[in-house]
């Protein structure tokens, strides 16, 4: 075979030329979208040596498939397999052009590499680089536009779990509310990063997927890896915030409200504190603009957004949000209601009282805070009573400490409280530690 | 029994200490038969030593008043740090040094901190790293002159390091350099790269490399000023060929590489050697710019639930509390501009990719309030337009940073207090247009016209743009790109450059360079494209009707308001004279600056009552803008006879037949 037969034409119009000196092993080469390790040794036709990693001591490792390099570069790396090595002369066309880059690459010179095949790995697009969600690109695409917070997306995604498609379809959905149409996080998460017209696949942890619940309409089981094909078929620009006008931000502000308010009638509380929190950080500051209109969107975003935390349980930060309210409006009932009851759940008696006595006060006839005073009440009873004959208990311990050197074991004042699990005693005790009465005594 | 000789020998040094007797001091550790002696029982009594003697001993008031007495202690305090214990003597140096309130007392304790670092290891790299970012807090603690943030001069650059401040700065670092060589050195010979894919984990050699670009940041960096080419920072040449050809300011770079090394300043000296080292430690420099994209273009969300905290990315690289982007800008700043590159450096890097992860750092240093950090950022943006061999495409417009860039790049450019910034800003801004394909070209002057407020650019831009269909027209023998002809072209010129912003009642003074850089496009097409190829006659009519037309009844306002407010100025000005001339405005409804008037709320600009000053210097004022508007007049004149003329020209050329025809008639 003569010497040009054996070199393989890459680019179709004999721009790059490949020449195995050494074959791989296995039958697969790196993806677009991987990152690859190599040895390479670049020189010009004369034999000049411009560059290598070699010498360098150290492998090349680059995204392929990225333009990161110069073209015949990508091109040729595509074909190699593990452990290959290989020529790879370029034509100008591929390589620095007309131009060359100066010192060291005269214009419009050919280059010749020699490449050696260390290995690949996905591209990792999690958020701690774990290795939890990992893409490979199977379809390049030039265009630069990808999906940004508040954008339209429209996609098709399959999704395979062993082998099995469990979810085939086209979505359309607006960036950053995928979960609303049962897309996975983690899915979500890659999409941020490709490009209109990519075709990709992405291997997402079942922390980015379906967890340790799983997912039974899907029969995907607890803590599985799952691999979703999506290609972006379209995205549009996400909000450019900074160029709203305050009463533009006002309108975007509204329709981020009205969206959050559809999630949480779907009960899907989880967007809708986010739709509600975009609402938030969109209206022009109260310092800036002292609207009333702004104020009153603030604290029916800050009411709502604490009424979702409230349905998930969370009323540590309902109460917070409760209380921003009550910093634009202080009399608000509805907020002075809610954070009673977060206190009143998270057993902050005497501030769940105070709460609903406000209440009351502000409408004299509302039942409910009436009947929430009333169990503030009776809690407050229970808990003295409770703290009564835990200090009564603690006393009787002191005392007999002080007759014996040896405390007796079986003065377990919690146990004897009954109700109470080792971690309500352990707050409990820490509580009265931080009432400054209790040190008193 | 070892105790009491340890006590013994604690006593001992006391007492020798007492007695002044330091040679004494230095005897017992460094004599082969005292150290043998001595040394086993250190570990035992470091910490007392290091808090009886060396921590009270060495202050400034010793070091002023009793210096043999510091340089012991000094001595000492190297000797503590082979035997205390490690973590709790880190947490003493950290402290000190965090806290030092001088050179002698800051390299005093990192001479200490080396030798804990060396006896570390590559063991706890989380300690190293805590230790390293004490050293960096110092720096930045230390006072700096208040004009190397609000911005200085060329002139100012070359005396740089005459002040004191800046003196003890470079000082700090030049320290810094000497604590940290022995320990580059034993990172690069025993710390190793796996043969696998690079480890980005928290280990030692990342935390080093993490700690030596922090150095390249601020303070360092609001004085790279002194570290420019002349050419650069004086850019008072004509503006010759170099205005279309980006390349050329390459070989200012290249000119400037081979000046390297010629008496160089030691701020100079100092980003040589931090960056040299970081390099070192990096391996391929460019490394660095793959991870710019994934850090400025996405937002990391963090989330709790996940483990995802601003600190939990296991690619140390990738956490801006580690490494500032600014930080990351200034290194290939250094490495770029500075022509600080090695040799060894990969050369299969695509230009374009270059160009388009540095203009993230770009957009980082121009979005930084200090004026250093701008000039470094257009420096850096300069440089890798200047490496392109192809026309960026378009479709790179895509990417959200452009806009940012522009964005901040235009503000500088604008507004920046320094002339030499803004001069540089619109050096810039030439070469960033001219460096992509003609439609992206298109699309970002169009997309700056729309947007931008700054009459100055807008005029500059307008000017731009012809100049950029005049070569095309020259290639008489190429079709022109669709984008300089047609109803793209129509959209430009109407949309964009031939625009009368508020009609008739136009602030021309206000708007005096755009209008200009129209009038001078309408001088230009009608001569350059007789033939008609950017569809330039088509749409004369409706620039006649929007510009030509209220613009020459503006100037005849303008002109005849000022010139009769001049004269009321001269022969005595009242208040009176003020309402008339207002009410007389108003029902012209010209909105006219520097008219001395009350602003009737449609101009924006600067319309209002002339400030109050004196009869000679209103009447100054009012005979600039006398002639500014004579000079507008001016070039209204010679475009429209250029227009008239070409036009009928045109007529002339395109009428022969029919001319012929009335011959033959009877």
């Amino acid at each position: 075979m003569s010497e040009e037969a054996k070199k393989i034409d890459l680019s179709g119009d004999g721009g790059v030329l490949k020449e195995i000196l050494k074959e791989g092993s296995g039958v697969e080469t790196p993806i677009n979208g991987c990152k690859v390790s190599l040895h390479y040794t670049g020189r010009l036709v004369d034999g000049t040596e411009f560059d290598s990693s070699v010498g360098r001591n150290e492998p090349f490792e680059f995204l392929l498939g990225k333009g990161r390099v110069i073209k015949a570069f990508d091109m040729g790396v595509a074909t190699m397999k593990l452990g290959e090595r290989c020529f790879l002369t370029c034509a100008p066309n591929y390589a620095y052009g007309a131009a060359g880059s100066p010192p060291s690459i005269p214009p419009d010179s050919t280059l010749i590499f020699e490449l050696e095949m260390l290995g690949w790995k996905s591209e990792d697009l999690s958020p701690n680089q774990d290795g939890s969600i990992e893409r490979i690109i199977l379809e390049q695409s030039d265009k630069k536009r990808t999906p940004s917070d508040g954008a339209f997306v429209k996609a098709h995604i399959s999704g395979s779990f062993d082998g099995r498609v469990f979810d085939e379809r086209d979505v359309e959905f607006d960036y950053g509310e995928g979960s609303a149409i049962g897309i996975v996080e983690g899915l979500e998460l890659a999409m941020e990063k490709m490009n209109i017209g990519e075709t990709s696949k992405i291997k997402i942890h079942a922390k980015y997927a379906f967890g340790a619940k799983g997912n039974e309409a899907f029969k995907i089981p607890s803590n599985s890896t799952i691999e979703y094909t999506v290609k972006l078929i379209d995205c549009g620009k996400g909000l450019e915030e900074w160029k709203l006008s305050d009463s533009e931000r006002v309108a975007e502000a509204k329709v981020y409200k009205e969206k959050g308010t559809n999630y949480f009638k779907k009960e899907n509380f989880e967007l809708a504190i986010k739709m509600y929190n975009k609402c938030k950080n969109l209206l022009p500051s109260i310092k800036d603009n002292t609207s009333d209109e702004v104020k009153s969107l603030k604290i029916a975003t800050h009411s709502n957004i604490a009424l979702c935390h409230q349905k998930s349980n969370d009323h540590f930060e309902a109460k917070q949000e409760c209380n921003a309210v009550l910093e634009l409006d202080a009399n608000n009932v509805k907020a002075l209601y809610r954070r009673g009851q977060c206190n009143l759940i998270i057993n902050e008696l005497e501030d769940a009282l105070e709460d609903f006595q406000k209440v009351i006060q502000l409408e004299p006839g509302n039942k409910a805070a009436a009947n929430h005073v009333v169990i503030c009440k009776q809690k407050i009873k229970l808990n003295k009573d409770k703290e009564k004959k835990l200090y009564a208990n603690m006393f009787a311990k002191l005392a007999a400490g002080d007759k014996e050197t040896e405390p007796p074991r079986e003065t377990d004042v919690l146990d004897q409280c009954g109700e109470w699990s080792e971690e309500d005693a352990k707050r409990e005790a820490d509580l009265t530690l931080e009432r400054d009465n209790i040190i008193m005594i | 029994m070892e105790t009491s000789a340890a006590a013994n020998l604690l006593r001992l040094i006391k007492q020798l200490l007492l007695e002044r007797a330091f040679d004494g001091i230095t005897m017992l550790f460094h004599s082969a038969a005292e150290a043998a002696k001595n040394a086993p029982h250190l570990p035992a009594i470091a910490m007392d030593l290091y808090g009886d003697i060396c921590a009270p001993t060495l202050t400034d008031a010793t070091n002023v008043d009793d210096a043999p007495l510091f340089d012991c202690c000094n001595e000492l305090l190297k000797i503590v740090a082979q035997y205390a214990p490690l973590q709790q003597f880190m947490l003493e140096l950290m402290e000190k040094i965090e806290e030092s309130s001088s050179i002698a007392i800051f390299s005093a304790y990192l001479r200490a901190l080396q030798v804990v670092l060396l006896r570390q290891g590559n063991a706890k790299p989380q300690a190293i790293e805590w230790c390293l970012h004490s050293v960096v807090t110092r720096l930045r603690a230390l006072p700096l002159p208040d004009y190397v943030s609000a911005g200085y001069d060329g002139q100012q650059a070359l005396l740089l390091e005459q002040e004191q401040q800046i003196e003890q700065l470079m000082a700090h670092y030049i320290t810094i350099d000497l604590c940290y060589q022995p320990l580059l050195q034993q990172i690069l010979q025993f710390d190793l790269r796996s043969p696998g894919f690079r480890d980005c984990s928290l280990n030692r050699r990342n935390v080093f490399t993490c700690f030596l670009l922090q150095l390249l940041d601020k303070p360092l960096a609001l004085l790279e000023l002194s570290n420019v080419t002349k050419s650069l920072l004086d850019p008072g040449e004509k503006p010759g060929m170099w205005r279309l050809r980006p390349e050329l300011t390459q070989r200012n770079f290249l000119r400037a590489r081979a000046k390297a090394g010629r008496a160089q300043t030691y701020v100079q000296q100092v980003v040589q050697k931090l960056t040299g080292d970081a390099t070192q430690l990096l391996g391929d420099p460019y490394y660095l710019l793959g991870l710019v994209e994934n850090r400025a273009r996405w937002k990391r969300r963090l989330d709790p639930s996940k483990g995802v905290f601003e600190l939990t990315n296991l690619n140390i690289f990738l956490i801006d509390e580690k490494l500032p982007l600014t930080a990351v800008g200034m290194y290939y700043h250094a490495m770029l501009v500075g022509q600080l590159l090695p040799p060894t450096a990969p050369k299969i890097y695509a230009p374009l990719f270059i160009f388009e992860a540095s203009l993230y750092l770009v957009a980082v240093l121009l979005e930084q309030s200090e004026p250093p950090l701008q000039h470094c950022g257009l420096r850096l943006n300069e440089y890798v337009l200047s490496i392109q061999t192809e026309p960026v495409p378009q479709a790179s417009l895509d990417l959200e940073v452009h806009k940012r860039y522009c964005d901040a790049l235009c503000k500088i450019t604008g507004y920046a207090p320094q002339e030499s910034l803004r001069r540089l800003g619109l050096q810039v801004l030439h070469h960033y247009v001219l460096a992509f394909e003609d439609a992206a070209k298109y699309f970002i002057l169009k997309n700056l016209l729309d947007t931008l407020q700054h009459d100055g650019i807008r005029g500059y831009l307008a000017g731009l743009f012809k100049d950029i269909v005049a070569v095309h027209l020259a290639r008489r023998n190429l079709p022109l790109p669709e984008v300089y002809c047609g109803l793209k072209f129509r959209s430009m010129l109407l949309q964009c450059v031939c625009v009368l912003p508020e009609d008739v009642k136009s602030d021309l003074l206000v708007h005096s360079n755009s209008i200009a850089s129209a009038l001078n496009v309408l001088r230009y097409f009608p001569v350059a494209d007789r033939d008609n190829r950017t569809g330039f006659w088509h749409i004369l009519p409706e620039i006649q009707q929007r510009l030509l037309e209220p613009l020459g009844k503006a100037l005849n306002f303008s002109l005849a308001h000022y010139r009769a407010y001049r004269e009321r100025v001269k022969n005595g000005q009242s208040a009176s004279d003020d309402e008339l001339m207002q009410k007389q405005l108003n029902m012209l409804a010209v909105n006219i600056s520097n008219s001395g008037m009350a602003d009737d709320g449609g101009g924006g600009g600067d319309s209002g009552h002339l400030p109050d000053i004196g009869r000679e210097e209103k009447l100054e004022v009012l005979a600039t803008s006398i002639t500014g508007l004579e000079s507008l007049r001016v070039i209204y004149f010679l475009a429209s006879d250029c227009i008239e003329q070409n036009s009928n020209q045109r007529k002339l050329e395109s009428e022969p037949v029919a001319m012929d025809l009335d011959v033959e008639q009877p």
